[in-house]
């Protein structure tokens, strides 16, 4: 008898903690839906305005960016109707996780410039691939210049010093992004 | 106790990093420079404060058991609706924040409260408590940070104070600089406060209306 009555107990019991824990959780779930909803318009036009404004940084003289059929983070930068380059944006790995960089081209497949829209780089070490010191070594080289090297080459990229993973993520990935838009063009051209 | 002893024992007396060694993580981790400490330490202040008041709001209503969990889903709530806010509202601060306010969930401060006190007082006394303690994580984080960034860099919030002669040791920037940062902290303050202990007991022995009392 006393066995029955303490395991419909201690079932009630179990039940009763389940409800108090779905209850907090049905109570959070509808805290974060509301203001997801209420902040999300917002949030969505602040993330667009971002993407264009890394964009216009890159090449200031466009006045358009039109994103390129078939590819989701490729743009056409035009000037009115007089196309300027390409911007590319670029998803790598680098030492500390997902890196995204955005590179802009010319209409001569030169690297003008690029820039690190997020990384998890080491702070000192590897965040340098943001600085002027190792970014300026990319502009106006081409695609099969952009080679880590740990000589000091003016024709190739010098690796930062105690970041070398670091310098070879960034440089490969911008590498071979322009390889593939060298690729996009030729099937281009070919049609 | 008085709410300015709850508030100022989170500074000193019960540091979070330099004397409870609760969220270790961080103060590891996020210290290289003085900005992120001070951003991380920032943030979290903020969580702690509001997540301390509502456990303790509704402290009559969570079931003893599961209140682990409980406290756990509201730190994450707090820290998620911040996030919304801040990216439609404030996107430049987002960014700077990046992935450091997706982590504050995580610190063994913020539920450590909120089982040992929030869940125990009233709603006035655990926001000072969390206060005081946030404040405390702060000042510690930026001690440290600060130490590590002017001898690891030679800089100070981005602001270079040690010339180019100043060859850093670049240790300093890394985990194993600044695990040896912490522990002389925390040995230094521990030498410090047995010596302060050692006076104050000499004072008592010492003063005759007291050594009556002894």
């Amino acid at each position: 008898m006393e066995h029955a009555v303490s395991r419909e107990n201690s079932l009630q019991q179990i039940l009763l903690v389940a409800l108090n824990l779905a209850t907090a959780c049905l109570i959070a779930g509808c805290v974060i839906a509301s203001v997801f909803v209420m902040t999300n318009p917002f949030a969505e036009r602040n993330r667009k305005k971002m993407a264009v404004d890394a964009m216009q940084q890159l090449m200031p003289n466009a006045t358009g960016f039109r994103l390129i059929p078939g590819y989701s983070s490729w743009y056409l930068a035009q000037c009115n109707t007089v196309p300027l380059g390409y911007v590319l944006g670029i998803q790598t790995k680098g030492y500390g996780g997902a890196m995204k960089i955005l590179a802009a081209v010319d209409t001569n497949d030169i690297l003008i410039n690029y820039t690190i829209l997020s990384h998890n780089e080491t702070p000192g070490l590897g965040d340098g691939a943001e600085k002027p010191k190792f970014r300026n070594q990319f502009k106006g080289k081409s695609a099969s210049q952009l080679v880590v090297v740990k000589s000091h080459d003016p024709d190739k990229i010098d690796a930062m010093s105690g970041a070398t993973i670091t310098s070879r993520a960034v440089t490969n990935a911008i590498r071979n992004e322009l390889f593939a838009l060298q690729g996009y063009q030729k099937s281009l051209a070919a049609q | 106790m008085s709410l300015w002893k709850i508030f100022s024992r989170g500074i000193y007396e019960e540091n979070p990093i330099l004397r409870l060694a609760l969220s270790l993580c961080p103060a590891l981790a996020v210290t290289s420079t003085v900005q992120n400490a001070l951003t991380m330490g920032l943030s979290v202040l903020f969580v702690i404060t509001a997540n301390n008041v509502m456990v303790s709001i509704s402290r009559k209503w969570v079931n003893p058991k599961v209140r682990v969990p409980i406290f756990i889903i509201s730190i994450a709530t707090i820290v998620t609706v911040v996030e919304l806010v801040l990216e439609a509202f404030f996107p430049a601060l987002f960014k700077s924040l990046g992935i450091y306010l997706s982590l504050v969930v995580v610190f063994a401060i913020i539920l450590a409260r909120a089982e040992v006190f929030a869940s125990k007082n009233k709603v006035i006394p655990s926001f000072f408590d969390g206060v005081g303690m946030g404040l405390g994580f702060t000042l510690a984080m930026v001690l440290i940070g600060g130490i590590r960034e002017i001898f690891g860099a030679g800089t100070f919030l981005g602001y270079r104070l040690l010339g180019t002669w100043y060859d850093p040791p670049m240790v300093l920037i890394l985990a194993p600089g600044g695990f040896l940062v912490i522990g002389c902290i925390i040995g230094l303050m521990n030498v410090y406060q047995e010596r302060l202990d050692k006076m104050f007991i000499a004072k008592i022995l010492t003063t005759p209306q007291a050594k009556d009392s002894v």
